[in-house]
């Protein structure tokens, strides 16, 4: 099994050299048939990987110890899909994973363009399989996922039981799926910068998959900082750690790329800025994926002694210098074809938020790489901690909420004094409202109260955007509030659903702000029938129990929770003793989304900090995290608002599709 | 029309420039003020300047040396870095990771008894992703080559 595997692995790094070489002649020969080939050795690359992906699946499967990285990963007892999930649990197979996906992707893209856009495609295969090829080659000699041991082992080490989780499972390849991505919109502005075709064909070809990337880095973050915040137990999910700012990065460089690129479609201007941000994503995203797989993070020492690190050096720096030296060759072609006319305008808004992803993912860059670099020249460890991130990102995430309400809005080219009153007096009449009556409750908390403030008033601008638009549709089209609605967004499906993104984020920011500034937290000490409380909930420590299973010893507690005096729920917290390892586990019991009755107010959190021997007592602490369940909910609104913004157009109704304009694919500027 | 446009166009970028580098820049300033550098247990006994400010240490929580407040919470125990070691009292609890000759990393300042007061600790989490790498170079024993 494992000799298939890698007998494919060496044979899509050949196919995926020979695409590179037969795209690039074909197209410096303009021969046809010699793309056609490098096109169809990438249909076999991916092909190749996907045996090779599955023959690794099926190792694991078997329990096949003879090979290091099943060893390493799994065990016997392990459940089946935590073997499967093994694959992604170290570094070679995650590298398998990444370059798996990305032949895929190849694969469709080539599949999707067979009859389009033959100018770009020799650049696009290539581009896509030259990135293969560094991926297939550090598989092959640097770490290599089918590496046998000199004798089988008994037994396997199994994965660590913190990433026994669905969400662990599930989290790496939706980032993968993320970072992967970003390689297609990547590898059309590189065609387009070989072809010297920087007309919007690169822009409108990758608008799908753009979103695409875009979307699952999102889904990954958050199912990252949703595992987080249930299994590890400190009573947050964002800890500014390095793995999550490295994926965080492209993210942020990503959105600024989708609003930017809107402003390239309707008004020809900011080429070589979205080339740039098409660049800086694509390198981000290899530098996420190298943080997080070559033990740079957990001391830079083992950055020297990895095999892995020196080479995503190298070829990092590679993607840098070829990148932006074709792109300083074709500046001339970039030239703008407007201008900004005023501040107060659409265009100088969406520069606004573009400046504003970029100063963030900046802050972020800075504070996550600085201490590598520290250490790495320097020899001193230095450390910055999440005090600083805050002290910069909530400033810029404040002023970002502001333009999201401002941009969709505000004119083109010039606002006029008319245009502003009109669009923009309302919704900030209704958010200083809000401003003012949380004020008189109490609330002292500035910034918390400018970011209420400021949520509100996007709201009120989507809600005053979406009224007005039906009112039209019920006006003219005769149709009833309902279906006013449905045909109103499906009519334009990428504003709506834009608008239906902004919503979700706008709650995932609600969420971030009530539960950090306004988290409670209790410690204490107890001994059975104590109680204690936190905010409105009395918990009252009943009992304890433990029990037993092949892997671990769990020790339960019971608390009830009641609130007002109202009994309401009971929590158990858990300490789990996996006899494997020799580090107890926390596991968190809380009353929140997902708990019955549903609680969208503020999470209980409870853990069971430590039974003391001694003193006969039980240390508890427990969290009060208001709002938290927004952020969950606002990222099930951002999923829905991005599945109705990548509708296909089969999808309009079919009442409204005659005299509807049609977006055309390809505008050429 | 044509040279106009260029010069709003230089003044955008101008304007673009100045924002991003005069945030960057105070993003530098204030990174510098909140650095906090890390320091061997040798590192900190050897300089008094240390011990009168807020610093870290990072080393191994010593053998045998952990010692669980009774009936409260919180622990005392001695980082060392096998020779030397300081006492440390933290007043919190202590993440699951903590636990006799682990890698910890503690931050605070020493108070009059000479006792290193924590209000943080971090404990290396042993594996995230690291254990099965370093494992696995150790194993494959060809080094980089840069």
């Amino acid at each position: 099994m494992a000799d298939l595997g890698y007998a494919c692995l060496l044979m899509a790094l050949l196919c995926a050299v020979w695409s590179v070489v037969s795209s690039w002649l074909g197209h410096q020969m303009r021969h046809s048939e010699l793309v056609r080939s490098g096109e169809n050795a990438a249909l076999a690359v991916a092909t190749l990987l996907g045996v090779s992906s599955l023959s690794l699946i099926l190792s694991f499967l078997a329990d096949d110890f003879s090979l290091l990285y099943v060893a390493q990963n799994s065990n016997t007892t392990q459940p089946a899909i935590y073997k499967v999930a093994a694959l992604w649990g170290g570094q070679a197979g995650s590298l398998l994973l990444w370059v798996f996906i990305l032949s895929v992707y190849a694969a469709i893209v080539v599949l999707q363009n067979r009859g389009k856009h033959r100018e770009l495609m020799p650049g696009v295969t290539g581009t896509l399989m030259a990135v293969s090829c560094f991926f297939l080659f550090m598989l092959q000699f640097v770490s290599n996922p089918f590496e046998p041991l000199p004798r089988a082992a008994l037994e396997g080490a199994g994965l660590n039981p913190l990433l026994q989780n669905p969400f662990m499972a599930s989290h790496p390849p939706s980032l993968y799926l993320g970072y992967v991505g970003v390689a297609v919109p990547f590898a059309f502005a590189m065609a387009a910068l070989m072809a010297g075709r920087l007309d919007n064909e690169w822009i409108t070809t990758t608008r799908r998959w753009s979103l695409f990337a875009w979307f699952f880095l999102g889904i990954g973050i958050l199912q990252g900082g949703y595992w987080a915040y249930v299994e590890l137990g400190w009573g947050g999910y964002w800890a500014w750690d390095p793995v999550e700012n490295a994926s965080l990065m492209p993210w942020l460089t990503m959105t600024a790329f989708i609003h930017s690129v809107m402003i390239q479609e309707k008004k020809g201007m900011l080429k070589v800025w979205n080339v740039l941000l098409v660049i800086m994503t694509f390198c981000l995203s290899i530098f996420g994926t190298f943080i997080t797989r070559s033990g740079v993070i957990s001391s830079v020492h083992s950055f020297t002694k990895s095999s892995l690190g020196p080479w995503f050096a190298v070829f990092w720096v590679t993607i840098v210098c070829v990148s932006v030296m074709l792109l300083i060759v074709r500046l001339p072609r970039l030239r703008a074809e407007n201008t900004i006319e005023s501040l107060l305008s659409r265009e100088s808004a969406f520069l606004f938020n573009n400046i504003i992803f970029i100063a963030i993912a900046f802050t972020v860059f800075w504070g996550t790489v600085y201490p590598i670099l520290s250490e790495a020249i320097q020899g001193v460890k230095v450390s910055v901690g999440p005090p600083w991130f805050n002290q910069w990102i909530v400033p810029l995430g404040l002023s970002l909420i502001f333009v999201t309400g401002v941009g969709p809005l505000i004119a083109w080219r010039r606002a006029s004094g008319q245009n502003l009153m009109r669009n923009f007096s309302l919704p900030i009449g209704l958010a200083l409202l809000l401003g003012l009556v949380l004020f008189a409750l109490g609330v002292r908390h500035l910034r918390a109260l400018l970011s209420f403030v400021l949520c509100t008033f996007v709201l009120a601008t989507i809600a005053q955007e979406l009224w007005r638009g039906m009112r039209a549709r019920m006006k003219t089209a005769g149709e009833g509030f309902i279906q006013g609605l449905t045909s109103l967004v499906l009519r334009n499906k990428r504003r709506y659903g834009g608008y239906l993104v902004h919503v979700g984020m706008v709650m995932i920011f609600v969420g971030i702000t009530g539960s950090s500034a306004f988290q409670q937290e209790v410690t204490t000490h107890l001994k059975r029938g104590e109680s204690f409380s936190i905010g409105p909930y009395e918990l009252l420590f009943a009992d304890t129990a433990s029990s037993h299973d092949e892997h671990k010893d769990v020790l339960s507690a019971t608390l009830e929770v009641s609130r007002g005096g109202q009994p309401l729920t009971t929590l158990h917290p858990e300490k789990h003793y996996y006899r494997a390892v020799d580090q107890p586990t926390t596991e968190v019991a809380i009353h929140g989304l997902f708990s019955w009755p549903p609680n969208f107010g503020d999470d209980l959190y409870a853990i069971l900090v430590d039974p003391d021997p001694q003193g006969g007592g039980y240390t508890f602490k427990a969290y009060l995290n208001p709002l938290i369940s927004w952020i969950w909910f606002g990222g099930f609104v951002v999923i829905l608002g991005t599945h109705v913004a990548v509708l296909p157009e089969w999808a309009r109704v079919p009442a409204i599709r005659k005299g509807a304009v049609v977006e055309v694919p390809g505008v050429v500027s | 029309m044509v040279p106009p446009m260029r010069r709003q166009r230089q003044k955008l970028i101008l304007g673009g420039i100045i924002i991003l580098s005069g945030i960057g820049a105070l993003i530098v300033y204030s990174f510098n003020q909140s650095l906090v550098y890390d320091h061997s247990v040798a590192e900190f006994l050897a300089d008094p300047g240390l011990q009168r400010s807020n610093c870290r240490i990072y080393g191994k929580v010593a053998p045998a040396s952990v010692v669980r407040e009774t009936g409260g919470i919180g622990v005392r125990f001695k980082v060392t870095d096998g020779s030397q070691s300081v006492p440390v009292v933290y007043a919190r609890e202590v993440p699951d990771t903590f636990k006799e000759e682990g890698d910890v990393v503690v931050e605070g300042t020493l108070n009059a008894e000479g006792v290193f007061v924590a209000h943080n600790l971090l404990a290396k989490c042993p594996s995230k992703y690291e254990k099965e790498t370093e494992a696995a170079q150790g194993s494959y024993g060809s080094a980089g080559t840069l």
